[in-house]
This record gives C-alpha cells, structure tokens and sequence, in this order.
C-alpha cells in the first residue's frame, strides 16, 4: 500500500498545475457534437464491402431434448449462404465452462447441441445476403423438440429427483459455500430481540436502447479475424473467442466503436462474437448480426433469487450480528454462474459497523434463461436485503428508521475503515451523508406533510436508504472459489496517448465508450496535463484492439474512475516528461523549468509566461526532422502505458478485497399511493451522492439520476414473468415495462466529496449507485405510505396489484371501502 | 424482426381499394399500420398482398350529415380526431378518448379505421363509440351496410367485417352532454386495464334524462353496462346511491386476464373508477 | 421475390427515388439504401421511439410504416437538423448543454420530438414535456437532463421569435 500511494501521490502531483483548469468543471461533452448530429458512428452503422447477414432461430422451450434439424428448405431459399446447427457446433468448437462456479458443465456450446435448457437458447443460426432473407430462412428450418421437465425455480432445482440442467455434474447446485467474519454466534447469544425475514429479487433488467450488433469478417488473405462489436469487454471477448472457435488472440483485431449503452449486458455478447466470427470463417464474407429487441429480452437478466436474513439487534438499535443465507437461480449459464453471489458479500454490511456476519451462498441452476453482469451486479439486491432489514429493525425495537442507520453508520473517524469480510472502505462520511439527506430531501417538512395528509386519508410515505457502490473489480471473488488460481485482475488498463505530427494530442483510452462521458473526462484529464482545453485533446470513443489490452480490459465494474484513469494519466505524464525533456535538450533549456501551456513549451521570465516553441514544432522534429532530434530520446510522441490500483490485499478467506473503491449514497424518497387503483407515484426523491472528487459534475449528476431511474424501474414496474412451462411472457416493450419521463420522478441531487486515497484524482464509481441504493428506499417510502394497512414489502416490483392484494383483507382496507367491495 | 415478403398495392379510391381486396385473396387493408406493423415484423400476420388506403383523401374526410350525424372517415388519424373542431364540437368525448391513445408519434399515424377493425378488447375508441351509439359504414365492391359498433365487435381481435370488406366511415350521433372518460395503465401508452366512457345528462331539476356508459379491458370485448344505465336513468341525481349500484351489476364480468392485471384487480379498479366518474357526473361537474 | 416498388420522396430537402421491396420497413430504407444513419432501432413494437423522424412536419415512428407507403412524403430526420452554416440547432445546442445524452442512442428520436414540440405548443411545464415525451425511452439519463434540454430549447426558441 505505500509504496502504490507514493507512486499516486507522484502521479496527482505532476498533474497539479493543470488540475484546476478544467477537472471539477461543468465541461459540455465533446461526444455529444457527434451524437446531436447523428453521426455518433455505433457498430450497425459499419457496413462492409459485400456485407452479409445472420440470423439465429431461438428455442421457443425452456427445456426440451432437439430431436432433429431439418434445415434443407432454408438452404434452398435464393441468397442463403449458410445453416449451422448445434450438430457441426460441437465438431468446430469448445463448449463453454464456468468462470467462477468450482463445477463446470461440458456440454453448453454456443449453439445448443442436443438439448435447450432455456427459452431463446440459439438452435441454428443462418447467413444470408440480407436481413430479411436471413430470417425468411430461420424461419424455415424445422426442429424437432421433446420438451423435458422444467425446471422452474430454486426450490424445483433442489428437490432429490429434479431433472438436471447439466447431468455430468450429477447436481443443480454449480457452488455453494460458508463463510464467518467475527463472532457470530456470541452477537445473537447477546441479542436483546432479533428479528428474521426472507427478501426476495426477481428477474429484471437494464435494456440498453442499443441491442448486440456485431460484424466480423475473418480475411482468408491476411488470416486475421476483424470484428466490429457492441461489447464492453473486450479483452474477455477475444479470449472466449479463441477459446471456443480456436482463433489465435493474436490473430483477432476487435474493434468497438461507442457503445449505445451498456450496463453490463453487453458483457454477453461475446457468444454472437463468436458465432459470427465462425460464420464468416466459413462463408469467406463478412457477416453482421444486429439482435432485435424481442431477441435481446430473451436472455441475459439479473437472477432472481432470496435471502433469508436474521439480524441480532441491542435494544438501541445496534445490530450485533448477522446471518444470511442466499439463494440465487444463477446457474444457468457456467460463463457466469457464481458471480451474483460472490460479488455481494464482501460488503454485505454496507455502510454501517457490523463486525459479525455469517454469508453462506447457492448457486443453482434452473431453467431461468443466462443472466449477466447487470448494473452493480449483486449489489442492488445487496443492499436491498440489508436495507429492507434496517427498516424491520427499527420497526421491531420500535425505533426510528432513520435513527436505527445513524447509531450504525461506521463512524467517520474510522475511516480508512475494514469491513468484517476484508473489504477496505477508502474514504468516505456516513455519518454526515445522512445529516447531509435530512437536509437536501427537507425531510423534517415531509414528516409534516405526511402528517397532515394522513388526516386527509392520503398515503403518502418516506422512505430511505443508504448504499454502497464499490468500484473496480478485483475480480477477487475468483480467489474464493477458484482457490490455488489467484491470478485473475480486473484492476488494471492501459492507455496510450500521443502527440500526433501535426501536434494534436489524441487519446485512446482502450476500453469501450458506452455512454458514461469517458471521452469527455479523459479530454478534461489530459487537457490539465499538457495545458491545452479539453476540445483540443482529439481521444477517441472507439476501442481498438490493435492499441494493446489487458486481459479483462472492458468498461465495466465501474473502474473508469480509476484505472482508466490511472492509465490515461500515466500515459500522459510519461509523455510530457518526455516532450519537456526533447525540448530542454533542443532549446538548451533547465528541464526544471519547462512547462506545456496553451500548446506551447513555455516558461516564466519575470513571472510573465514566455512561448518557447509550439508543440508542433515538436512534433514535426520528433517524427520527421530526425537530425535535430536530441541523442538518447527515441523519436515519435506515443506512449502507452499500463496502470494497476495495487491496494488490492492477497487474498485469504477471512480478509479480502472484492473491489477497490467504495462510493456511497443517502437517497430519500416521498411516495403517494392511491387508494382507487393502488398505483404508486413519486413525489419526490433526493440523492446525496459521494464519489469522490467529481470531475465532471454535469455528468456525474446525470450518472447519479440515470442509474436511480433503472433501479426506480426495478422497483415498480419491470419484472421478466415465466410461466410454470418457463415460457417468458415479458419479449416486447409493451410486456416489459421500463420507466419513460412520465414514470421517472425529478431527482435532487447533492454532490458530496471525499476524495478516495487509492485512485489518481481521488475519483470512485459513479455508474451503479443510483440502482444499488433505491430499490430500498423506494419500497421503504411506499411501504410506509400503507402504514395503516400494515404491510411487509419483502419483494419488487411493488406492482398496485401487489399491493391491493396485501391491503385487500385488513381492517383499514375494510373502514374506508365500506360497501366492502 | 422483418416482415415476410408481400405484394403491395396503393388505392387511389374507396373502389379501386375494394377491387383489390375482391381480386386477392389472402389481402388485408393497411391504415396506419401502427397495429398491424408490429404484427408483420413479428410474423404473426403473413398476408400476401397489403392493399393501402393511406392515398385516399376522402377517407379522411370530417364531415356532418344532414341529420346532425358526424361523419368521420376511416383514415382520419387520432391527432385528428383530437384537433377537429367539428368532431371537438359534436362528440367532445371522442376527442378526449383520442387523448388517451399510445403516445404523440402513434397518434399521427394511427386511424380511427383501424383501431375499430384491429378490435383489441383494450383500445380506446371501443367504449366511448359504443357509449355514442356509433356505427361504421363496410363496403364491399357489390354492397354497403351499417353496423352498430356494439355488434361489429365480435371478440378479441374479431369483428363482423368479411373477406373483402372495408370500413369506409364511422358515424357517430352527435353528444354534447357532460361526460368522462378514462383509461387506466401503468403507463400511458399501454392498453387499458380497466377503462371507462360515461355520458350523462341530467334535466335542470337533477333526474337524470340519459346515462350511456361502457367499459374497456374488462372482457373479451368492450362493453356497454346497461343494469347500471338503466339503474340511473329517471333517477333524481342526489339520490343515487352507486355503490348499491355498481357491485352487483359488475359482479358478474369476467374480466381479461395477463400479467398486467389478474380478473378480480381489473373489476376493483374498475369499480373505483365508475364510482368515481360516476359521482363526478351525477353532480353535474363539468369535465 | 416480390415486385420492387419506386418510391419518390424528400428527405431533409434532397429528392430520392429509390426502389424497395413492399416490406421493407422505412427506419431500413433510411438507414441503409439512403445510408441516412442518424435514425435508429431500439424495438420491434413501436414503443421506444429511437427511429423518430419528421413526416410532413409531424413526428412519426419509422419502425411503424413501410418504405413504399412514403410516396411523395417530405420527411426530416437528424441528419436534417443542422442549419447550413454548420452550427449547431437550438435542440442541439439545448441538448448539448443540458447533458441530455450519455450513449446517446435514442437522442436522435427525442431532438426529431423536441423540433416539433417547441414550435407546435406554448410554453410547455416540465409535466407536459414529460406527457409529450413518453414515446421516447431513453435507457441511460432517467430523462430529467432531457427534460431541462427540452425546455431550455423551448426558451431559446421563443427568443428567436422575439
Ligand atoms: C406502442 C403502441 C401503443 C398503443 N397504445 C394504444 C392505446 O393506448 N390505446 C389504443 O386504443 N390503441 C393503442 N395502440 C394502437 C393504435 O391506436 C393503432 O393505431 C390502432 O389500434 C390501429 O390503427 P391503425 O390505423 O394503425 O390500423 P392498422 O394497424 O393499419 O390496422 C389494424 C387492423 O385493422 C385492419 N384495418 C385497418 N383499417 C381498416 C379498414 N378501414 N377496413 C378494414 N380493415 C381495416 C387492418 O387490416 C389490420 O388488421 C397502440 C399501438 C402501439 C404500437
Ligand atoms: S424502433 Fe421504432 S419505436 Fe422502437
Ligand atoms: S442516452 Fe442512452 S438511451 Fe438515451
């Protein structure tokens, strides 16, 4: 740790000069000058020379043995090129294994061979000269299902005679384990009450506006492979390439221009990656595949799945302890089975003191299609739970609900603070967070309104919430499960920076754009390094492969604010250093002295700053004129650099690091239900927020509203239904309900900022909060609406007829239907 | 999702629209094609020839009849119906009911015509046409018939219009009584999970003179409730006791059921809303 | 195969005649014979409101009606927005310095809505703009920015008028 902090240090000080020139400002997105036009460039844009495209017949079973493909007609269809089936998967390709889960299957390809085990699992998959054709060709292969016993939960998937999703491992369940932080059992035996519920998710998702496009086209001349994809990472993507259809990584150009929102889903595109990439292999022709929506809500979810929760509670509200079992139907998919679970544990205390947990997890597989890596992953159901579990505990010891989150709060003169599992919480107020939200969300004034329409018969209701939103991942939890491997690291980046030759200083941050304002902060970065405005600072919103990746490069995780960053900057830094000392030693100048302004080497002469020599002509000696370049520098102005946040401790089972950095957020929320239909509306919702230094308040504020307006989403009205076939019943916008403007509340948020110690600039994660931290609070705000009905709300979404139907039979319920409807 | 392949022929006529529909089999009308789009992406629709009527300028003709009667054309579009001032006069609750529908870009496009014909038991138009006493003009090359909207509505997605045949023109009795109408979603453009359209005059002493109100979204079909009408009718305003009235004559609807609302939360939303509406109108408030 | 169909219409300005399958979907004309990119596709239903384009001067969903049924129709889309001295639009401007897109997917659709809606209505209340705006999804911003865009263009756009 020290050594990394002086190496940071080091870093933040070389880029002080500049650093108040344009981090921390409200900069308009440079981005955006492409975007309002149209002219964004998103990978369905890319057409390429003799342009062919697939399509993919999806499983309309969730559990069913493939007897037979018939996929002669569509082969005679005119301008058919290619049917595959599961059948020639299994001859040219690997199946898939698991990533986290300690049982890996054998028998799950990227084209389901010999049985489907969800519905939209992928049966064949076609190229043709259009789209259109391509499904008029889908649409004419016949398969031949035997459905097979679904299995449609949890509790299904554990019965002793349950079919198996994947016989070879002999059970449903792909992981589970135990682990105890503290004394647990001395924390309930000195329990004054303890209080115990089971908290339920369900199946939701984020819905990028944007589906899976990808277009490769694997050139026969060059025996490289250049795919264009909506994918966010990318360094995964070319390993499960090379892995399952056997093409050299060093033979895979990936190429990912910006990103139409991610949010996680776009972690699972690399199976179209590579079927398409095989496909081109075979046709010799490029081939593209753009999802539909229908397509794109088949799969590729958050899991649903329990909690059962006992907390061990002192008479002042003080939690002593806590057991919690979790249950997750994550299995489905080996690529990700686990990873739900093990995400969440480590900072399954939030921000509060609770130094005695016990975590024990399950991953089971069902017939619920894959899930993936959504919005905060496990998070938002981790804080669900825990905040959910707050307010019951209050409402037992009969305390207040807000007091119950003070007496809690890890005390700000703790922090550096070490959670019970390990995990290190960098930074941070919590204490002043929620003095912070009584204040910004008025909330004395709403206890007074709330009063006042309770007399009225109105149900309005408060609620709140605090979260934590790591940042970074470790990708420790592999160190869990994957014991004697501990080699995985997400927690790095590279960059590369350069002053091309016509001395405009470009940027590729080697990790995809999808949305988050990435190319708009690097250029504020960069700009206070080398003293130019940020619109001067050319970086580029595509991901190129060809620059250099780490392993698990990718934007997810909610790492930008940190490792991308920590590249960019030491990219740069090497850079200037580099430039200020071709110049020292060119103009027989002190190195010392030299300073970038304004695209000039400069220096002061009597405190007035003086223009030594133009960047340009820097860069015309340092590509061209090579004569006058001085001896001992290596000619060209490009840097790419690698950057690794080190905090990360090694692991052992009682202290680890799951991610490094640790966001947090106070969010309050003011709901009104009606009593004719039960519907719910937010009245209104206040967010404090700290993520450390901001660099770009206009779009963390939008980040911080964004990712609450998803979870507000989650909470009231979006829910993948399946019936008990596992037939999902929720494929168009019309069945899955997302929020539009008339459903999203205005949302008031106070930055606050406790720079964190680990990152370059001070920054955490900004991209996840919103979805962590509201699901709570909104479900605290409406349960407390129905207060005089007396209701629990354990599960989401809060739908009006969930709730006619807990109020239906209560007295109160009774005193104002009289007629007793 | 892509459409399977058809053949498509543009009507410059209401004759030449209905000569195509007689010479091909297996052909069907595109209006405003919002209903019928997402079917042929899907598939779920795969006619083989699509004969448009968007290029015939008198369907989308406001007209008033000679008896007072509106006349409305079948393409005449929601936006339409919302800004005509003929129809915004004669049938103010027609205008509000279009208000309802889907959102700002739909209602561009989308036809009165085609909402009637795609007969979804939720749509909106389908009470408050039903309330008015509306009734379609269908043609066909050989003949032209009215029909009450009540009995064109056959059932989900089913109506009396036969192989061949067109709606042409809706007429509507004019009203100008006070009036609500609702819808009830989660969100705005979604298809109801309960509405209502109510007309109710009440003479100067408060007797109500006339009540016609329908529901949408509650069974197979959009519906008149005519035991609640006929309750009210005759009836002095102040003395009604609705909830007396409501319960039992909803007790027996059967209403739809989908994970948007199960049977019995659709007929308590329902109730909630009539009784609401109702009260409103029988205390004369203005809409 | 079915028999093609010309059809003639304008696009932001610019006469094109162009042949088409009859179920070729408009957003698909758009974008890849006139390789007009701006419009995009975020569903199959006509919900999300990301392939809103301009028809005759109202907004209409692109995804929702056939290339051959734009015989003769006048239609705008993104690409049509900027004024000719290469500057940028009130909606572009507006939405640029309100922050009203991160990926920016579905910006497109909600600056086609905001040209029409500010010119087509008196000064809008936030809740109106919302009312107006809700068939267009924006899965990214939670819409408020968009919102703030909406009215700020609506603002500028009334000073024009000044
Ligand atoms: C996202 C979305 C939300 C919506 N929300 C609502 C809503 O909230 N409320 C609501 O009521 N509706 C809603 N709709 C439906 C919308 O109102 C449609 O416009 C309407 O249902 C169909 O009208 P159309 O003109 O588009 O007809 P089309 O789609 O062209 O046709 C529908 C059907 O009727 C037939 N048809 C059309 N016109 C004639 C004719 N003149 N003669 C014979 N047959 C004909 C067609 O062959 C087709 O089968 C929604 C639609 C969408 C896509
Ligand atoms: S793509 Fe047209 S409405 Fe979604
Ligand atoms: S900005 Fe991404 S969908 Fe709106």
């Amino acid at each position: 740790m020290t050594s990394q902090k002086s190496s940071t240090e080091s870093l933040v000080l070389q880029s002080e000069k500049g650093t108040k020139q344009n981090v921390g400002k409200r900069v308009p997105r440079i981005e955006d000058l492409r975007i309002v036009k149209g002219k964004a460039g998103y990978t369905d844009d890319i057409e390429m020379a003799d342009q062919h495209y697939a399509a993919f017949l999806f499983s309309p079973y969730a559990h069913a043995r493939i007897k037979s493909i018939d996929v002669s007609k569509a082969l005679e269809l005119p301008g058919v090129s290619l049917v595959i089936t599961g059948k020639d998967i299994k001859e040219l390709t690997k199946p898939m294994s698991s990533r986290a889960a300690t049982k890996s299957p054998t028998s799950h390809y990227i084209l389901a061979v010999d049985k489907v085990r969800y519905m939209g699992e992928p049966v064949a998959a076609v190229v043709a000269r259009s789209k259109y054709v391509a499904a008029d060709a889908a649409e004419l292969i016949e398969v031949e299902y035997e459905p097979l016993k679904v299995v449609a939960s949890i509790e299904d998937a554990m019965k002793k005679d349950a079919p198996l999703i994947y016989p070879e491992l002999d059970t449903n369940e792909m992981i589970s384990d135990h682990f105890d932080f503290g004394d647990v059992k001395k924390a309930f035996s000195e329990a004054d009450k303890i209080v115990k519920e089971r908290i339920r998710i369900h199946r939701y998702a984020s819905t990028p506006l944007e589906t899976f496009v990808v277009n490769a086209y694997y050139d026969p001349t060059r025996e490289e492979l250049t795919i264009y994809a909506s994918d966010q990472q990318p360094g995964r993507t070319v390993q499960s390439v090379e892995r399952t259809i056997g093409i050299p990584s060093s033979r895979i150009h990936l190429i990912v221009p910006p990103v139409g929102g991610g949010f996680g889903y776009k972690l699972a595109i690399w199976q179209y990656v590579a079927l398409a990439s095989l496909m081109s292999k075979m046709v010799g022709k490029p081939v593209k595949w753009v999802q539909t929506r229908t397509e794109s809500l088949y799969a590729f979810h958050r899991p649903r799945g329990y909690m059962d929760a006992e907390f061990a509670l002192r008479k002042d509200g003080k939690v002593l302890g806590m057991k919690l079992v979790d249950w997750q139907a994550d299995a489905n998919w080996p690529y990700v089975a686990a990873l739900y679970s093990l995400i969440k544990f480590a900072n399954m205390s939030g921000t509060y003191e609770i130094r005695n947990y016990s975590f024990e997890y399950h991953c089971v597989a069902t017939n619920d299609p894959p899930i993936v890596q959504d919005r905060g992953v496990g998070k938002p159901f981790m804080a669900f739970a825990l905040e959910r579990m707050m307010d019951f505990s209050a409402d037992a010891l009969g305390i207040d609900r807000v007091k119950i989150r003070q007496v809690n709060s890890v005390p700000a003169e703790k922090m550096p603070y070490t959670a019970g599992s390990g995990e290190v919480y960098e930074s941070g107020n919590y204490p002043e967070a929620i003095r912070r939200a009584l204040e910004h969300s008025q909330f004395q004034k709403k206890l007074e309104e709330q009063a006042k329409f309770r007399k009225e018969g109105r149900y309005v209701g408060i609620g709140i919430a605090t979260g934590i939103e790591p940042g970074t991942s470790n990708l420790g939890y592999y160190f869990l499960s994957k014991a004697g491997d501990p080699d995985y690291n997400g927690a790095g980046q590279m960059a590369t920076v350069e002053v091309a030759a016509d001395g405009v200083v470009k940027v590729n941050m080697n990790g995809p754009e999808i949305g988050t304002g990435h190319v708009t902060t690097i250029a504020q970065v960069v700009a206070d390094v080398f003293g130019i405005t940020p619109e001067e600072v050319n970086v580029d919103a595509w991901y190129d492969s060809i620059h250099g990746h780490l392993t698990y490069a990718g934007t997810y995780s909610n790492a930008f604010n940190d490792v991308y960053l920590g590249a960019v900057l030491t990219a740069s830094n090497q850079l200037k250093d580099k430039i200020l000392n071709i110049a020292s030693s060119l103009l027989k100048e002190d190195r010392e002295e030299l300073y970038l302004a304004n695209n000039y080497i400069c220096k002061l002469e009597n405190d007035k700053e003086k223009r030594l020599v133009g960047l340009k002509e820097i860069a015309r000696i340092s590509y061209g004129r090579l004569l006058s370049f001085p001896k001992g520098e290596e000619p060209g102005l490009k840097v790419t650099a690698g950057y690794i946040n080190r905090t990360a401790k090694p692991f052992v089972r009682s202290d680890f690091n799951v991610q490094l950095t640790h966001s947090n957020s106070v969010h309050v929320c003011f709901v009104e239900v009606f009593p004719e239909n039960w519907n719910i509306k937010i009245l209104d919702y206040a967010i404090v927020h700290d993520a450390g230094k901001v660099i770009n308040p206009g779009i963390v504020d939008g980040l911080a509203i964004g990712s609450t307006v998803s979870g507000i989403g989650g909470a009231l009205y979006e829910e993948f239904v399946f019936d008990e076939q596992g037939t999902n019943l929720s494929l168009t916008f019309g069945d899955y309900l997302k929020p539009t403007a008339m459903e999203s509340p205005e949302i008031r948020v106070d930055q606050m900022e406790s720079p964190a110690p680990n990152t370059v600039l001070g920054t955490k994660a900004v991209g996840e909060g919103g979805a962590i931290t509201s699901l709570a609070a909104v479900a605290g705000a409406v349960e407390d609406a129905l207060k005089p009905f007396n209701v629990k709300i354990t599960g989401l979404p809060i739908t009006p007829e969930k709730i006619w139907n807990m109020v239906k039979d209560t007295p109160e319920y009774k005193k104002i239907n009289k007629e007793g409807q | 999702m892509y459409p399977k392949s058809f053949e498509y022929l543009r009507a410059k006529s209401v004759d030449q629209a209905l000569q195509y529909l007689k010479d091909n089999e297996g052909s069907r009308v595109i209006a405003g094609g919002q209903s019928l789009l997402p079917m042929l992406k899907s598939r779920l629709y795969q006619p083989t020839v699509l004969v448009d009527i968007n290029f015939i300028p008198e369907l989308r003709e406001v007209k008033l009849g000679s008896n007072g009667d509106l006349r409305i054309g079948a393409m005449v579009t929601h936006y339409d119906v919302i800004e005509n001032s003929t129809i915004r006069e004669n049938a103010p609750i027609l205008s509000s009911t279009a208000e309802n529908i889907a959102d700002v870009q739909i209602r561009n496009r989308g036809t009165i015509g085609g909402s009637i014909c795609e007969a979804d038991p939720s749509a909106d138009y389908l009470p408050t046409l039903m309330a008015l006493d509306a009734r379609v003009v269908l043609k066909t090359t050989e003949s032209s018939r009215e029909v009450k909207v009540e009995d064109f509505i056959q059932g989900p997605f089913e109506t009396l219009a036969e192989d061949g045949e067109m709606l042409v023109e809706v007429i509507v009795p004019p009203s100008k009584a006070n009036y609500r109408v609702e819808k009830y979603a989660r969100r705005k453009a979604d298809f109801a999970i309960a509405s209502v359209a109510a007309i109710v005059s009440l003479s100067k002493d408060g007797k109500v003179v006339d009540a016609r109100i329908a529901t949408g979204a509650q069974q197979d079909k959009p519906h008149r409730l005519r035991e609640i009408e006929s309750a009210l009718k005759g009836k002095a305003s102040k003395s009604v006791n609705l909830e007396a009235i409501i319960g039992p004559a909803t007790e027996e609807l059967e209403p739809l059921d989908d994970l948007h609302g199960g049977p019995e939360y659709r007929k308590h939303v329902l109730r909630g809303m009539l009784s609401r509406m109702l009260g409103d109108l029988l205390s004369g408030k203005e809409a | 195969m079915t028999r093609m169909v010309t059809v003639n219409l304008k696009i932001n300005g610019k006469q094109y005649s162009e042949e088409a399958e009859p179920r070729l979907l408009l957003v698909h004309f758009i974008r890849d014979a006139l390789k007009l990119k701006g419009t995009h596709i975020g569903c199959d239903t006509g919900h999300c409101g990301a392939c809103t384009i301009l028809w005759d001067g109202k907004p209409v969903k692109s995804c929702q009606i056939l290339a051959v049924q734009a015989e003769g129709a006048n239609i705008m889309t993104v690409e049509g927005l900027e004024p000719e001295d290469g500057k940028l639009s009130i909606e572009q401007e507006s939405f640029r310095e309100n922050f009203a897109q991160q990926c920016g997917y579905c910006t497109p659709g909600f600056l086609m809505m905001t040209r029409y809606l500010i010119r087509n209505n008196e000064e809008m209340t936030r809740e109106e703009i919302r009312e107006k705006l809700h068939g267009n999804y924006c899965m990214c911003t939670g819409y408020q920015q968009i919102v703030d865009a909406v009215q700020d263009a609506q603002r500028k756009y009334f000073a024009t008028k000044k």
